[in-house]
């Protein structure tokens, strides 16, 4: 062997001794199959993930530097937290930006958790999502349930520490009744307060612009029902009885946006000078793309005030691999962690003592197409809600980060009615599917099922088709759509794909904001083309009952044709365990709600960050 | 060489045109619109898709649609019944974006400031340059390095050294990043803290610039050896020139070639942002938010991002062509 | 790869008279197999050829198997957790469907080597016939041809891809091999860009030189000039380039999966194509802090596989520069 073989050898061999502490440390978190010479120690291996994955690195030189770890008690990362700031990540699922925070025009989660930070409505939601007064002190129904007065709570300000009066709510419901506004949730009150769909004409009745604006707008203002009677009373007058308005009046849609700041222009709300409200925070600086800054408003009044805490910082992190190491580093207190991260958290001795277990406002099915074939048999669609094992899938797929249910309604939202009419039982779903024609899926024309399609979908996917495989003895193909493609093909019946994975989160705790999408003409039962009369009388009588036991009577009801009937499967709620430092106070399993904006929102005045 | 650059900037025209064109084409007929982002939550209602596709000027016939995007339009006002005219693209006008509800045009969100801060594209275009300067700044003398010391263990470890990061996802080598020197040596922090001139970019930059190193080093290395072995260097080593003025002087001159051809395209693509750095290491720039147009039908930001990808690719390219003539004398246009 | 101990003989003829002639072929074997780099980078990609091959016969399961209760197995070797156990069937763990991965990765090989290779050839052809007849034809032509490059090169890849898959999602077209030939015809469309105009600049420096004027001069044909004394004078940035794009694409192909637009699951236990490594990888990263061995392995994998297709390439290079007598 020649001394250039020689050296071409070693140059191999430097190589390999280069590249399997990188690739190790690449496996990074805790219990990185390189780490595996550390000692037995369960609460050791995934101990600090700072030690496990350092150890790599000198893994090939001293495997021992591992094994001295477990003497450290194992303590949370305070990172550079600071008393009295809250570090989350933008609230709303992606972590990204919002794209528009103007109150009357915004629609997804995370814009809304942005509006109510700086605004608050006339109501709030109390702990057990109750609706109590919020900007007004006290609110007054008539009788015939049309009328509500509110009082607005003397010597209310806007943050920079001009009056807030009844006339800024009186702008604000006006603006999003408004045509102009044209705002995505302005259907949302259609039919609800008096003079609305037909001020609303655009998006209440169908008609084009230029047709709605070429009514008498003035008139039909005049016709609306909200007035502003003085400084401190406001009255909406409704359409019909609408038992669950008080809900609908806490929401983002009637955040008092100040006319002199709307006036400034569509993008008003980008420069943080404009974005003025009653809210129980100031923003204090949005760096776009980047994370925005909230400070306690001196002005605030309501009943999430006073606040102990000093900042809250929005950070925009759309990766969550990368929020999880954040969390993890110290530098963000609270986070939602990622289905796939859960079983290293539990495992893990630091972060399964940081778990907090809350509850949902969501509820995920499979969708069926009701007008196309397996899925217009009844049979079919009870066969597959006994076939699917919901403890299994969340359990496995979701390593527990949710609930299975069989019903719509998440429980702790009034209107839950438990059942467990549709239990796994491959056995009985086996021979209803028979009992249908179909024995053993003979018969079956192709099961395709359809779903938004990204890397972690297509392994939940696959596990869905080896249970219909397993339990039904079907072969189901998996179709993953683009996700904008998807959300456009499921929109209508004569699109919708046969069977769907899709889910359904509240916009306002009361039973009307759920069972009511089933009736014919309602926006779930719609878009699959399900229709039950039955169903549909429950419904329309529920929607005004004025007394509350009897509502809810028929809601219930109303649920039972529902179920039974299964024009989807339900499978899961949302929430499950999420993640809190433990020098977070305030945040706990009894004072989260599921309808906070970020974890502990409605239980505001108690959270503070002690580090 | 004027009358060549003039000709080349004419050329643009065209291309502008057909690029705007095809992609403004292919984001309409791609299914799925800019209503339809999240299936889980409440779904517009038809009528209120109706007044914003109206709104958006979505039902007007498709040439008109592109007209108005490209040229420029008269636009009906709904409120006061006036017609008024409006620049398109051509004009710097790319119009509204939709995930905005209309509220802020595409150059604002890639260009205006964002409240005092620098622009979207402040962020991109220097995290890019920062990036191609350290490839260059390392890779060219890599690879001069490996060429001189071909099939030695100088050669192999270079070459590893710099193919190494390229050969995995940029995902996994900024994560990688992030955990080293964030999470285990805390010389950062995981979130960036962008008020600070230097801190933030140091990581994004080398891991955006490793993948662009090894290709460099590579292609220098390669045409280093080409060169190397041509009849010119031979007769200057002959001559009893040094060592490293025949090099410097005669080899990397022409070794150059290869290297500047694939500057330009590169050069364009780290401008205008890149995906997967931007979301590891939070940096509001311009790859993500065109990437994520794509998934909320933007038409609007889509064509833009592919309009200003062109116009740089453009730029880029006749300065490599330029650039050409300067290296090799013998390249002339005419 | 048109070249022959002639062509290389009568470009050298006119510089280096002097140079024994012998066959290009085993010069260039000679050399390659001097260099020990490159013959590692061969070894490795035959053995993953062979893997590949033979997955059916290797794999010790089914790949889309999913064992119930078996999720998220770490490797055999790793025992120091007692709540995570490692089944001795499963000899580097399993997913978190309670697939095997050894078995996933054995079938895995097969699709990233398809699509590190089989584009491939597509943008050479596109690429290497654009750039020659740019760079050697110059003028108008070469302008237009250059334009329509910049055109495709600015296409938004991503876009076209989603565009495509959408469009042709329930057609043969878009569902064969598991939606790997639409990727594979997306992918060469816009990627030989870059080949053409790196092609057209070696095109541009050597049509210029004394033995190309010289042929010329002599009255020798121009498709003869072209493919007998241009064309093999480009070869060396052209390997160095497809070696780089190999993995460049198997690369893409995981992003793609990252962006839901990648080959379509399967559930099918005799799909030849159940999954591929970037698509494995993808879900180790998302499984990173649960499960680093889904991310582990196929990162290895990629990674040494891309890294001998660089030495190969290099090592081809080295070897097919007909000036290196050494």
């Amino acid at each position: 062997m020649s001394i250039r073989n020689l050296r071409n050898t070693a140059a191999l061999a430097l190589m390999l001794v280069l590249v399997v502490p990188i690739l190790a440390a690449c496996g990074g978190a805790p219990a990185a199959p390189a780490a595996t010479t550390a000692p037995a120690a369960p609460t050791e291996a995934a101990a600090a993930p700072t030690e496990a994955a350092a150890a790599p690195t000198e893994a090939a030189a001293a495997p021992t530097e591992a094994a001295a770890a477990p003497t450290e008690a194992p303590a949370t990362n305070t990172g550079n937290a600071e008393p009295g700031v809250l570090r989350i990540r933008m609230p709303g699922g992606s972590g990204s930006e919002p794209d528009n925070v103007d109150p009357q025009q915004s629609s997804f989660v995370g814009e809304i958790s942005f509006i109510m930070m700086a605004y608050q409505g006339l109501m709030s939601f109390d702990k057990d999502m109750k609706p109590i007064p919020g900007a007004a002190e006290s609110v007054d129904v008539s009788a015939d349930g049309l009328t509500y007065t509110f009082k607005i709570r003397p010597d209310s300000k806007y943050s920079d520490g001009t009056p807030l009066t009844a006339k800024n709510f009186e702008y604000a419901w006006h603006r999003l009744a408004n045509p102009e506004t044209a705002g995505q949730y302005q259907s949302l009150a259609c039919g609800i307060i008096k003079g609305y769909s037909e001020w609303s004409a655009a998006a209440c009745q169908g008609k084009t612009m230029t047709e709605t604006l070429a009514l008498d707008q003035t008139q039909l203002e005049a016709d609306y029902g909200v007035k502003a009677i003085d400084d401190s009373t406001l009255q909406i007058e409704l359409a019909a009885p609408a038992p669950f308005f008080l809900s609908m009046a806490a929401l983002w849609i009637g955040a008092p946006v100040r006319e002199e700041d709307a006036a400034k222009g569509s993008d008003w709300w980008y420069d943080p000078a404009n974005y003025i409200g009653n809210g129980p925070f100031v923003l204090k600086e949005w760096d776009h793309g980047n994370k925005a800054v909230w400070e306690p408003n001196p002005n605030y009044v309501g009943p999430l005030g006073p606040v102990k805490l000093k900042q809250v910082v929005y950070n925009i992190i759309t990766e969550s691999q990368v929020a999880f190491q954040a969390y993890q580093n110290g530098e963000l207190d609270m986070l939602t962690v990622a289905s796939e991260d859960l079983s290293a958290v539990q495992t893990d001795p630091v972060l399964s003592k940081e778990i907090v277990n809350t509850v949902g406002s969501c509820t995920f099915y499979f969708g069926f197409n009701n007008t196309k074939a397996p899925f217009d048999n009844i049979k079919v669609r009870q066969a597959f809600a006994q076939a699917f094992d919901r403890e299994a899938w969340v359990r496995d797929i979701f390593n527990g980060l949710g609930n299975p249910t069989q019903t719509f309604i998440p429980p702790g939202f009034p209107g839950y009615e438990k059942t467990d009419q549709w239990s796994f039982d491959p056995a009985a779903a086996k021979a209803t599917l028979a009992d249908a024609g179909f024995p053993d899926g003979a018969g079956l024309p192709e099961i395709k099922l359809t779903y938004s399609a990204s890397a972690r979908n297509n392994a939940r996917f696959e596990w869905v088709a080896n249970q219909l495989k397993v339990n039904l003895g079907i072969d189901a193909t998996l179709d993953p759509v683009d996700p904008t493609a998807y959300s456009a093909l499921t929109k209508d019946k004569a699109t919708s794909p046969q069977m769907y994975y899709l889910g359904w989160c509240a916009d306002y705790p009361d039973p009307q904001n759920w069972v009511s999408l089933w009736a014919t003409t309602g926006q779930l039962a719609d878009r699959i083309g399900y229709s039950n009369p039955d169903l549909d009388a429950l419904i329309k009588q529920a929607d005004v009952e004025q007394d509350p036991a009897k509502r809810a009577d028929l809601y219930a009801q109303a649920q039972k044709i529902l179920v039974n009937d299964v024009p989807v499967v339900f499978l899961q709620n949302d929430g499950g365990p999420v993640l809190v430092k433990p020098y977070v106070k305030g945040v706990t399993a009894e004072t989260i709600t599921p309808l906070d904006y970020w974890l502990g929102f409605f239980n505001m005045p108690n959270v503070d960050v002690q580090p | 060489m004027t009358a060549y650059i003039i000709r080349r900037i004419l050329w643009q025209i065209p291309v502008l045109l057909i690029v705007g064109l095809m992609t403004f084409a292919i984001a309409k007929i791609t299914p799925g619109g800019p209503f339809d982002t999240d299936p889980n939550r409440r779904q517009l209602s038809p009528a209120v898709e109706k007044i914003l596709k109206q709104k958006f000027g979505m039902d007007l016939p498709f040439w008109h649609q592109f007209t108005r995007y490209m040229f420029f339009d008269f636009v009906e006002n709904p409120k006061t019944g006036e017609t008024e005219f409006q620049w398109g693209a051509l004009g710097g006008n790319f119009g509204p974006t939709y995930s905005s509800r209309g509220s802020r045009t595409v150059q604002q969100e890639l260009f205006g400031d964002r409240s005092g801060k620098p622009s979207r594209f402040y962020y991109s275009a220097r995290l890019g340059l920062q990036a191609l300067l350290l490839a260059v700044v390392l890779g060219i003398p890599m690879g001069v390095l490996a060429a001189l010391h071909q099939n030695t263990i100088i050669d192999y470890v270079l070459l590893f050294g710099s193919t190494f990061f390229a050969s995995l996802s940029s995902l996994i080598v900024g994560f990688l990043l992030v955990i080293i020197f964030a999470v285990i040596l805390s010389w950062f922090t995981v979130i960036p803290d962008w008020s600070d001139p230097v801190q933030p970019w140091i990581l994004p930059t080398i891991a955006l610039g490793s993948i662009p190193l090894g290709f460099i080093t590579r292609l220098t290395r390669s045409s280093v050896l080409e060169v190397k072995r041509q009849d010119y260097i031979r007769t200057a080593q002959a001559k009893g020139l040094g060592d490293q003025v025949v090099i410097w002087r005669h080899m990397l001159k022409n070794a150059l070639l290869p290297v500047v051809t694939i500057l330009g395209p590169m050069a364009a693509g780290l401008l205008t942002g890149t995906l997967y750095i931007e979301i590891i290491f939070q940096v509001p720039g311009m790859g993500s938010l065109l990437v994520e147009a794509i998934g909320k039908r933007d038409y609007s930001m889509i064509t833009a991002g592919a309009l200003i990808f062109v116009f740089f690719l453009g730029v880029a390219n006749l300065l490599v062509d330029i650039a050409y003539g300067v290296i090799d004398p013998r390249i002339s246009y005419k | 790869m048109a070249t022959s101990a002639q062509t290389i003989g009568g470009a050298n003829a006119l510089d280096r008279s002097n140079q024994k002639s012998r066959s290009l072929w085993a010069d260039a074997m000679r050399r390659l197999t001097r260099n020990r780099a490159a013959m590692v980078g061969i070894i490795v990609v035959i053995l993953y050829i062979l893997v590949a091959l033979f997955a059916p016969l290797l794999a010790p399961k089914n790949p889309v198997e999913q064992t119930a209760r078996n999720s998220l197995r770490p490797p055999v070797w790793v025992t120091d957790n007692p709540q995570r156990v490692p089944n001795p069937e499963n000899i580097l763990g399993t997913d978190n469907n309670g697939r095997d991965i050894l078995s996933r990765l054995i079938f895995g090989t097969r699709v990233s080597l398809i699509v590190g290779v089989v584009p491939q050839l597509i943008i050479l052809a596109l690429g290497v016939s654009v750039g020659l007849v740019s760079g050697f034809a110059g003028g108008w032509l070469d302008n237009l041809l250059m334009r329509i490059t910049e055109i495709v090169a600015s296409f938004p890849d991503l876009l076209f891809i989603i565009t495509l898959t959408v469009a042709f999602r329930e057609t043969l077209f878009g569902k064969a091999f598991g939606g790997l030939l639409l990727i594979f015809t997306a992918v060469a469309i816009i990627s030989w860009t870059g080949m053409a105009r790196l092609v057209r600049g070696q095109v541009l420096s050597l049509k210029e030189k004394e033995y190309i004027e010289a042929a010329r001069a002599l009255g020798i044909p121009t498709w003869q000039i072209l493919f007998r004394h241009i064309l093999p004078n480009t070869l060396a940035p052209i390997i160095v380039s497809v070696s780089f794009s190999i993995p460049g694409l198997i690369i893409f192909e995981a992003i793609l999966t990252f962006l839901g637009v990648g080959m379509r699951p399967s559930v099918d236990p005799t799909n030849p194509l159940p999954t591929s490594l970037g698509q494995m990888m993808q879900e180790g990263f998302s499984n990173l802090s649960s499960g680093p061995w889904m991310l582990l392995f196929p990162v290895v994998l990629i990674s040494t596989l891309v890294i001998s297709f660089t030495f190969l390439g290099d090592g081809l290079r080295d070897a097919l520069d007909p000036r290196d007598n050494g």
